[in-house]
């Protein structure tokens, strides 16, 4: 086995960890919380997107666009979820940034041109970026609203906080990674943050839909 | 020239990080200053709570003071300057000897029944277990008292701890008797080299611990608890009995 073909084995870890938390999703739906019904619903979305990207690479032999709606996909996604379960308060100051950064990704979709040396997106940073707020913004409205019980959610915030941090600076010198040779430990680096990001969010699936369904009914 | 190569491309990206990291930086600090606020805030706020509670424990120990000295003046106007009025009254109108023998041995005893109650005899020279065993004797008529003692510290307990454990079995075995309706009661120490622990037990009638209101009783128990560095918990269902258990670990000696 030579090292495109572990470089290509390497490649369908993120599916596979995917697809296993999907089934996982899936199988405990129905006991899940919303957070974790959200994160199923998220892992389904990803894999759609990993899919597309596979097959205009095959077809078009370049997946280059799919960067940038998954960028939009996903913040969006992020957004929502915040704003849905996590925040208490409105955060104006987010709302507006989340919004110049949904701007700024859809204008780049718009002036995007598929030549890969020119090809230089700041999309997944105004993602990351904008999704790390949310994460820190989460702390401090936690923090502010300090009660001597019970935090919840502290781990899974810390988790996207550090997973988003980190993609952020690997996607920022996006052109280097795909046009340098030596991009290829960037794209590994994305690939192990990634994979241990996916698996988390796995693990977190299935305990709270074990959790739950060993729990009676009306004690969750 | 691909786009990474170019010096400008460099130097945004190299902005952007900076942004990022400032960012990052200015969240921090405003956590930890949020943080920092509310633990302080925290603190004054459990300070607080723990004066008004000591201030409370005060004001019941002044109230349980002033109570005491009107017991006791209630006890030695009613019974013993009744009996020595008598004693005077006989003796002016000239009552045998024999009477007036008879009536001063009442006085005397009586006389000695109020300084036993303020103060057991032998203290010093008891140990903790026998003076529990004293506390219970006169309320074997009324109560199926079991009394276990598990003693294997050969040491004793100093006076001022003997008393306070003394006074707090009494309150307990007089709640019993007030509100309990209990025939038996159980009564188990255990003294080793490192705890202290009493458990009273009653099968009476227990009541909701949700709903224990701290009278006088309870808040001269958690003084005296204070004092001893022991804890206490009182276990109770309504039908089931009352437990109250009383725990302290010997090391630093009492």
């Amino acid at each position: 086995m030579d090292f495109i073909e572990i470089y290509e084995l390497l490649n369908l870890l993120s599916p596979l960890i995917l697809i296993i938390g999907l089934i996982c999703g899936f199988y405990f739906y129905k006991s899940l919380d919303i957070i974790h019904k959200s994160i199923t619903i998220y892992f389904l979305v990803m894999l759609l997107v990993d899919i597309t990207g596979r097959i205009f690479e095959y077809r078009y032999g370049n997946n280059l666009i799919i960067l940038l709606v998954y960028s939009l996909i996903e913040l969006i996604m992020f957004i929502y979820f915040y704003y849905q379960f996590m925040f208490k308060a409105k955060h104006r100051l987010i709302i507006i940034s989340s919004l110049l950064a949904i701007g700024y990704i859809v204008w780049e979709i718009f002036k995007f041109k598929s030549d890969a040396k020119e090809f230089q997106t700041y999309s997944k940073i105004a993602d990351n970026f904008i999704i790390v707020l949310l994460t820190l913004t989460f702390f401090f409205e936690k923090i502010n609203i300090f009660k001597e019980s019970k935090w919840s959610n502290f781990k899974l915030n810390a988790v996207i906080l550090a997973f988003f941090s980190i993609n952020m600076l690997f996607f920022l010198p996006y052109n280097f990674i795909i046009n340098a040779t030596i991009g290829f430990w960037f794209w590994l680096g994305i690939l192990v943050s990634t994979t241990l990001f996916y698996s988390y969010l796995t693990h977190c699936i299935w305990k709270n839909g074990r959790t739950h369904k060993l729990l009676p009914s009306g004690s969750r | 020239m691909e786009k990474w190569q170019d010096p400008q491309v460099i130097a945004f990206w190299i902005a952007i990080i900076i942004f990022f990291i400032v960012t990052l930086l200015f969240f921090v600090v405003k956590i930890l200053h949020a943080g920092y606020k509310r633990m302080t805030e925290a603190n004054l706020r459990e300070t607080r709570i723990l004066l008004d509670h000591q201030k409370k424990l005060l004001e019941t120990n002044l109230y349980a003071q002033e109570k005491e000295r009107m017991r006791i003046a209630g006890d030695l106007h009613d019974s013993l300057i009744g009996k020595l009025v008598v004693v005077k009254m006989k003796s002016q109108i000239g009552a045998s000897a024999a009477d007036m023998d008879t009536m001063l041995e009442e006085s005397i005893t009586e006389a000695r029944r109020i300084s036993h109650d303020l103060t057991p005899p032998l203290l010093e020279y008891s140990r903790i277990d026998e003076l529990i065993e004293d506390i219970l004797a006169p309320w074997r008529d009324k109560f199926a008292i079991n009394y276990k003692k598990d003693v294997t510290n050969s040491q004793d307990f100093p006076s001022e701890a003997k008393i306070q454990v003394i006074r707090v079995v009494q309150e307990l075995i007089v709640n019993i008797n007030k509100h309990a309706q209990a025939k038996a009661v159980s009564v188990h120490l255990r003294y080793s080299d490192r705890y202290f622990t009493l458990t009273v037990k009653d099968n009476g009638k227990g009541f909701d611990t949700s709903l224990l209101k701290k009278g006088l009783g309870l808040s001269n128990m958690e003084l005296r608890m204070q004092y001893l560095n022991a804890s206490h918990k009182v276990k109770s269902v309504p039908g089931k009995g009352t437990t109250t258990i009383i725990a302290t670990i010997i090391n630093p000696p009492l």
